[in-house]
């Protein structure tokens, strides 16, 4: 079925929906052959505005084909970080800190060497230097202070894995435990204990805000007009906060690295299923005093990344091994427990919000204080407080903004990327503040917020244009596959005694600006090609799309194009793979390069046809020449032009530097904050039962604003993961402690992810094409997105349901049965 | 890691209980291993040897005659209890618990006498046995005894098994119109470890008087407990909906849950009051129309 809005139909909130056969059969036919149940024909919706896409003339782009991972994956061919193993290899084990927060007083580590087997143990003492990629705070093991439970203290190498860990149990360190501080708020009251005693004294960032005797190692703010007159002015005020529990990445690979140092070639390499292997070769060089191009990394397949992968992690300590075991390869695979507890997460926050509307439903004003919890590092916390913050100004369009976004340390697990890099947190709080000033303003929510979104031209917040906003499209979608027109979103009770009622969210986020990324192409004389390139493949489907991209641009079957194994030594520089970024930026690059191919095949063309290369020109795979004389490309192989001539390399490169406009420091006004924003909305149907607070999800719907989609499956799949993903932070994860910072339940009983007996609901999803003008093809990022919205479409369904608002995630039943009881219907649950 | 320990494997039930006669007090025995196994990697415990029974064919007896009632082997799989249509018509309250203990893989793995022997207030299987009546039925080189369940668990994880003895097999008695119930309360759907658990048994006589009535609770005590002011709430009485919820308030207040981070007593109580009244209400339809699960 395909989602059609004529532009006639701009304003009706029902929109029409009509059938494409050309997108329905392919469907049909990918679901007869892939035993997918996911991918009904009724999931996918596709607007029809750019005539393109699957209904386009694209020979792959738009079409769901069949993954380039697909195969080796299913059949265990695939190699995951733990596959790593090499002749006369040493396993690593780590001693971890039990405290919190503590003073190393000595280390004893006699018997741990004496266990036979052990090749090298090493302390903090040995493994000079500190890495951070924006405050240099943290060292590969701890020195002279742990600053949470489960900091890395004590390495050890031994001939197998079972003295490893052996000598782990034998460490003694002595400790002077000191007092810790778990809460991101508490932390910033005058007179918390200091997690480190003063920012600047460690290298640091150029543009670095953090505060020195505070917890406080960045600052964000963003100013928008007045708030304090709007909040005087405005009909309606309405005042809470909010707080999101940390969460772990579960991934199913656990963090795991090989390390190897070559003394003939004074080479370091790692084996690492890393999500960023050029920002990990940079730091890991500058920590160890190597040239990058002595640093290697070889990217194994990422058996789940998350963000979890994007930082160095364990990386340095196989280095710091292997730097001290020179010629023999070092493997550590850390286990589920040491994962949770010295792994990374998403920190909790603590989030204080004030919103304002007026009578005839037209957003004021809007103050949010963010306290991220950065853990006991300050890690990649800056970042998410800057890409977070420039996003917070929400999908609504408020004239009075005011955000101060603090990224704070704490004595817990240290934070790192998250899918969804803190917006999934500011959303649950100012989309929870919706719902209230609707219901205090009697309106539908769906009416009020589409009130108050942004359109195509709007001037945001921090003073851009917005360009191809789908947020109106994304919202009546997600309202019409829900239902939400016939009204009966509102609370109501079933027969057997359970009260239902719908909710929904918007979603905004932005790709992290400026980057860059690079692509070489070696065009082959039977028209194959292999693509280099260094965007990591973590399931999102990268290594599935970069070919749809280069196979689409030369006019060549998709079959045709590979990707070769990311390796700093071989494959070109790029970023990192986060941030929903490589679909457009790789895919960027991929087409250029691409266009340097088709340059070149016109040249040799030129040569052996004897013509004028004025008169040679490409169209949609085929070169045509004078006289008739033409190539279809695919079919090179059948002739000789590549014959002894210039061998065929097409280079591609993509940065938006030069699009960007650096937010100024105060106000963060910026006529360019990001190279493309990404829209969304989502709602859905729950139930709670009113005697127990357990809830159930009826119905989901999630609309996203894909731009173009350049692989239909992909783009579903990766929507109902996100939604999966969403569904369980809001109703089940939280990472819990005691009062001194220790771990609780590190351990996947006790973090409770989500089964697939969680997700008995149908997920009906919208792909919402609305091309965007940087790409050839309209591709807009579509990884982190739709994780935005879930929490705060599925706690507003709740609250609404309870008739009581709940202020926290995840809606634990002994919150949701607290909101029945303090509730106006609590006389019904009796 | 797991600690180094000798590895006994009996050919037979006599070998079993002669080396267990002999130094039983070292021995730790395994059958699935899903509990003894997780708990020693996670390094909560270690013993001098574990002696793995899990290929006995003597424990491993499942049959059930009509008068008589059923005989569980100590082996027998949470997936054969599962499966079985014996005990899903006779005896459903057991085949719901079973049915939900851990992952599939550990339901092809793990066992009855493993979950008995194990002895945590919230396994699956030991409130459904409560209300049914159970029997444990061990041996030894001494010969047999014949403990009933509720007389079996002497504290959290303890039970009155000595370090000679085996667990042979569960006897239920033929339960005839006796019809039960669990509920499981988890956060998530699978894989969890029940948060809170109700079990219920009875028979309605000709009069539609509620008879033989058992409640128990799952984590709700050191122990798997019998929640006997519940049951004589609803005994020899017309089971209304007025006096299911009379049995969930006593319930409620003779169980004795407590606070831990995974979850308050306060809200533990609240709970009970839903689920026990649901729970009774299942095993009350059921007896109505004679049948198990459907």
């Amino acid at each position: 079925m395909t989602y059609k809005k004529s532009d006639q139909d701009q304003t009706s909130a029902s929109t029409k929906v009509k059938t494409t056969t050309d997108l329905e059969s392919k469907l049909k036919q990918l679901a007869a052959s892939v035993p997918l149940s996911s991918i009904g024909t009724e999931d996918v919706y596709v607007d029809q505005a750019g005539k393109v896409g699957v209904m386009g003339n694209y020979q792959t782009v738009g079409h769901p084909e069949e993954r380039k991972d697909a195969r080796e994956k299913v059949t265990g061919e695939a190699v995951f970080g733990p596959d790593v193993e090499f002749p006369n290899m040493l396993y690593a084990a780590v001693y971890h800190s039990p405290y919190a927060h503590a003073r190393i007083l000595s280390y004893d580590l006699e018997d741990a060497k004496a266990v036979e087997g052990v090749v090298c143990v090493l302390t903090g003492k040995d493994v000079p230097g500190r890495f951070g990629a924006f405050i240099a705070d943290q060292s590969t093991l701890a020195v002279d202070k742990v600053r949470y439970n489960g900091e890395p203290v004590v390495a050890i190498a031994a001939e197998t894995a079972h003295a490893a860990k052996e000598a782990v149990q034998k460490v003694k360190v002595e400790y002077e435990e000191l007092e810790a501080v778990t809460d991101p708020y508490e932390a910033m009251q005058p007179g918390a204990p200091l997690v480190h005693d003063n920012w600047s004294g460690y290298a640091h960032a150029a543009d670095f805000t953090g505060r020195d005797g505070t917890n406080l190692c960045d600052y964000f703010p963003l100013r928008h007009g007045d708030v304090e007159k709007g909040f005087e002015e405005a009909d309606i005020v309405v005042e809470n906060t909010y707080r999101t529990a940390g969460v772990n990445h579960s991934t199913i690979e656990l963090h795991v690295a090989t390390a190897k140092f070559d003394i003939a070639k004074n080479r370091l390499t790692i084996w690492s299923p890393t999500q960023s292997p050029f920002m990990i070769r940079k730091q890991l060089a500058g920590l160890l005093g190597l040239k990058q191009s002595e640093v290697r990394i070889v990217c194994t397949y990422i058996g789940g990344g998350f963000g979890g992968k994007y930082e160095i992690k364990i990386e340095p300590i196989v280095a710091a091994l292997a730097m001290h075991c020179q010629g023999r390869a070092v493997r550590l695979v850390y286990n589920r427990h040491e994962d949770y507890l010295a792994g990374c997460v998403r920190g909790g926050t603590v989030i204080k919000i004030k919103s304002a509307c007026n009578r005839d439903g037209k957003m004021v004003a809007q103050k949010i204080e963010n306290y991220f919890d950065t853990g006991a590092y300050s890690t990649t916390g800056p970042r998410i407080n800057y890409n977070a913050g420039l996003a917070a100004i929400s999908p609504y369009k408020i004239p009075n903004v005011w955000i101060d976004g603090y990224t704070v340390a704490t004595n817990r697990q240290i934070t790192s990327a998250y899918r969804g890099f803190g917006m999934p947190e500011y959303t649950f709080a100012f989309e929870n503040q919706m719902d209230l000033l609707a219901d205090k303003l009697g309106m539908d929510p769906y009416v009020f917020r589409m009130k108050n979104i942004y359109h195509t031209g709007d001037v945001s917040a921090t003073g851009e244009i917005l360009p191809e906003v789908g947020l109106e499209k994304c919202f009546k979608a997600a309202a019409q596959m829900i239902g939400w027109e016939k009204g009966d979103w509102r609370r109501h009770v079933t027969e057997d005694g359970k009260w239902r009622a719908k909710g929904m969210a918007g979603g905004i986020k932005l790709t992290g600006t400026p980057s860059s990324s690079s692509v070489v192409v070696r065009f082959n004389d039977d028209a194959t090609v292999q693509v280099s390139q260094s965007g990591m493949e973590l399931g999102q489907g990268a290594f599935t799309v970069i070919p749809q991209f280069v196979a689409e641009r030369l006019g060549i079957p998709y079959e045709n194009v590979s990707v070769v194994p990311v390796d700093t030594m071989y494959t070109p520089y790029e970023k990192t793979t986060t941030g929903s970024r490589v679909t457009f930026h790789v895919g960027n690059a991929a087409v250029r390069a691409a266009e340097d191919v088709i340059d070149q095949l016109c040249d040799l063309c030129a040569i052996g046809w004897e013509a004028d290369r004025e008169s040679i020109r490409f169209d949609k795979g085929v070169i045509f020449g004078p006289m008739g004389k033409k190539l279809v490309v695919k079919d090179i192989g059948k002739t000789s032009l590549m014959k002894e001539q210039d061998p065929i390399l097409g280079r591609g490169t993509y940065s938006t530097s030069d699009i960007w406009d650096k937010p100024d420091p105060d106000t963060h006004a910026s006529k360019k904050p990001t190279v493309q924003w990404f829209w969304a909305a989502q709602a859905c149907e729950v139930e709670v039962d009113p005697k127990t607070g357990k809830i159930r999800i009826l119905d989901y719907a999630a609309a996203q604003d894909v731009g173009r989609a350049i692989n239909t499956m992909n783009c579903v799949q990766q929507v109902e993961g996100a939604v999966v993903m969403g569904m369980s932070h809001c109703m089940l994860e939280e990472l819990l402690d005691d009062e001194q910072g220790h771990l609780l339940n590190g351990n996947m009983v006790d973090f409770k992810v989500a089964t697939s007996q969680d997700t008995d609901f149908d997920i009906k999803v919208a792909l919402i094409e609305n091309p965007v003008s940087d790409n050839l093809y309209g591709a807009r990022g579509i990884g982190e997105p739709p994780v935005v919205p879930p929490a705060a479409a599925i706690s507003n369904a709740v609250s609404r349901a309870c008739g009581g608002r709940i202020l926290s995630i995840p809606l634990k039943c002994e919150k949701v049965l607290d909101a029945v009881k303090k509730g106006p219907y609590r006389k019904e649950a009796e | 890691m797991l600690p180094e320990f000798d590895l006994l494997i009996p050919k037979t039930l006599d070998e079993a209980l002669t080396t267990l006669a002999e130094r039983g007090n070292e021995i730790k025995v395994v059958a699935g291993g899903t509990d003894v196994y997780v708990s020693m990697h996670g390094k909560y415990q270690s013993f001098p040897a574990i002696m793995d029974i899990k290929h006995l064919q003597e424990l491993k007896e499942f049959s059930f005659a009509e008068g008589k009632g059923a005989v569980i082997g100590a082996l027998t799989t949470h997936h054969t209890l599962d499966r079985s249509e014996i005990i899903r018509a006779h005896y459903p309250a057991l085949q719901e618990g079973a049915s939900q203990v851990g992952s599939v893989q550990i339901r092809h793995r793990g066992t009855i006498g493993g979950n008995i022997c194990n002895a945590v207030p919230s396994a699956d299987t030991l409130g459904p046995l409560l209300v049914l009546d159970a029997k444990a039925v061990t041996i030894s080189q001494q010969g047999r005894r014949e403990i009933p369940l509720k007389d079996f668990f002497a504290g959290p994880k303890r039970t009155v098994i000595r370090a000679d003895e085996l667990l042979e097999k569960i006897l239920l008695p033929d339960n005839e119109s006796r019809r039960s119930a669990y509920i499981k309360f988890t956060r998530r759907n699978a894989m969890d470890l029940a948060l809170l658990g109700a079990s219920a048994s009875l028979r309605v006589d000709e009069d539609g008087l509620a008879r033989d009535v058992r409640i128990s609770l799952t984590t709700c005590a050191p122990t798997p407990m019998r929640a006997l002011h519940a049951e004589q709430v609803l005994e020899g009485k017309i089971p209304s909906e007025k006096l299911l919820k009379e049995a969930g308030l006593a319930a409620s207040r003779e169980a004795s849950p407590r606070t831990s981070w995974r979850c308050t007593e306060e809200y533990r109580r609240e709970n009970l009051k839903a689920i026990v009244p649901r729970v009774i209400a299942t095993a009350l339809a059921r007896a109505r129309e004679g049948v198990g699960i459907q």
